[in-house]
């Protein structure tokens, strides 16, 4: 066959082949259920190692497999499930943590998933990030900023893993059980407060009131003097709860929260943030017309 | 607008899918549908899946569209392997085999065969990761998993690498998407235990 010049094609496949190698240095095997291994990354020379809380069927008896093939045990930090972050300790120093990038990627951006869900070599899928979500929002109170969603085929095994970009920076972590059937990452920027949340307190804090709220609109007159169209009514109010201890009413509607207003209820989980846990706050409330201020105590949410 | 470099890469793509296509053939076995399967050397060796040429003969669809007919002389269901032998018209393209060893994960991949019956049709995407899997229930037999799209009928078909070498035969596809393939070395392996190929 005739000498050729080397193809573009092979230069990308080289590239590619070369940015798996290297990226996926940082990312190890994670045993902590029956069915099979999943997958953490590397998130300091120390032996923090961040997974998915879903793929941790038991707080004990975890292995990390290193990209070395060495096995060691792991100690869980902490676990956040309502955003499935998990973070692990192992007894490892210099270690090559991810490097990682809190930049947004275009949609359309070429990216890798990487795994290592079985002994010996990395993983890894390709695709493109097919949308930037907004806050999105839980079940169970936790709100994250710029969803990444991309086609990247996740295989069993591929939560916990790195997404990374083209140019060899991790974008965020992989979990393909935070909405099932879609492929999601957890953006690098909102994860560091979770790790840090973790690594400080062994679970993400978050205020919580005792309440199921609904939007309603304002009477006229309110929306002018409260300059907001919308509040939160009090449509239960949990036994026992922060609410109900600081005297919130059902049928009350809050219209602000520690001098926030509420109009929504992104707005309302924004304030309830975890570092008002404990704290007593003013919460302004419409009741019977008028405009109250009531002291409330922030709980923690269970 | 600049997108030379898309536009280099659309006509690789294409030009590595052309070249393969010379010896990426049709198999059929009877009964339903059909797979693909691979020139393996000039003189009319053809290899393909186990599960593709089920019985003693296949027939054989060339690239140029002549029909002969196969006669299947070896098979290695452990590693869903089957080795037909054609009366080639005249001498024949080979594929040009890579041996695994060489690969790594993120290398880009093709795949070419004929789903659905469609001839030489391109799927394209990475190598996903080496391994093991058992396709009879007896010792594991190393894999190639890729991440590509393939369909019924890719079976037996070729998986390319940037170059379009042989990396495997395309194999089977798992039920989320994983596409498997037996590496071009475990055949040529076989082939020579057999004393079907040089050494």
């Amino acid at each position: 066959m005739a000498e050729e010049r080397v193809s573009v094609l092979r230069q990308l496949s080289d590239e590619l082949a070369a940015l798996v190698a290297q990226a996926g240095s940082s990312v190890v095997r994670v045993e902590g259920r029956p069915r099979g291994g999943a997958s953490g990354l590397i998130w300091s020379a120390e032996g923090i190692i961040v997974t998915a809380d879903h793929v941790l069927e038991r707080d004990e008896d975890i292995t990390v497999g290193l990209p070395d093939g060495q096995e060691v045990k792991a100690a869980l930090v902490g676990r956040d499930p309502a955003t499935d972050i998990a973070l692990l300790r192992i007894p490892a120093t210099g270690l090559p943590p991810a490097p990682l990038t809190e930049s947004r990627p275009p949609v359309g951006h070429l990216v890798l998933a990487l795994a290592r869900p079985v002994p010996g070599g990395p993983m890894a899928t390709i695709g493109v990030v097919s949308a930037i979500g907004g806050p999105w929002r839980s079940r169970r109170g936790s709100a994250i900023e710029g969803l990444i969603q991309t086609d990247v085929t996740m295989y069993p095994g591929f939560s916990g893993g790195p997404l990374v970009g083209a140019d060899g920076l991790v974008l965020g972590l992989n979990t393909s059980a935070l909405v099932r059937g879609l492929s999601l990452t957890i953006p690098t920027a909102a994860l560091r407060p979770l790790v840090d949340a973790l690594l400080t307190h062994g679970r993400v804090r978050r205020g919580f009131l005792g309440v199921s709220v609904q939007v309603v609109s304002l009477p006229p007159a309110l929306r002018d003097r409260l300059g907001q169209p919308t509040g939160l009514l009090v449509a239960g109010v949990e036994p026992g709860g922060p609410a109900e201890q600081s005297g919130v009413l059902l049928g009350d509607v809050l219209v602000a929260l520690a001098g926030q207003p509420l109009r929504t209820l992104d707005d309302l989980q924004a304030a309830l943030s975890g570092e008002r846990v404990g704290q007593t706050v003013p919460a302004l409330v419409v009741r019977a017309g008028q405009v109250i201020e009531v002291a409330v105590r922030i709980g923690e949410r269970p | 607008m600049r997108t030379r470099l898309a536009q280099v890469l659309a006509a690789e793509i294409a030009q590595v899918a052309a070249r393969a296509r010379d010896w990426v053939v049709a198999v059929r076995a009877g009964g339903h549908g059909g797979g693909s399967g691979v020139i393996w050397s000039a003189d009319g060796l053809v290899v393909t899946n186990h599960h593709v040429a089920r019985f003693s003969r296949a027939e054989i669809v060339l690239p140029d569209g002549q029909r002969v007919s196969g006669q299947v002389v070896q098979r290695a269901p452990e590693h869903d392997l089957a080795v037909l032998r054609i009366a080639a018209p005249g001498p024949l393209p080979p594929a040009r085999p890579r041996a695994v060893e060489t690969l790594r994960v993120g290398e880009i991949a093709l795949a070419v065969g004929n789903p659905f019956g469609q001839r030489g049709a391109v799927a394209f995407g990475l190598v996903t990761g080496l391994g093991r899997a058992t396709w009879t229930g007896q010792q594991p037999s190393p894999v190639i998993v890729a991440d590509l799209t393939l369909y019924p009928g890719n079976s037996g078909g070729a998986l390319l690498d940037a170059e379009g070498r042989l990396l495997g035969l395309t194999t089977m596809v798992m039920p989320p998407g994983i596409a498997l393939a037996i590496p071009a070395s475990t055949v040529a392996a076989r082939l020579r235990e057999w004393g079907l190929a040089e050494g």
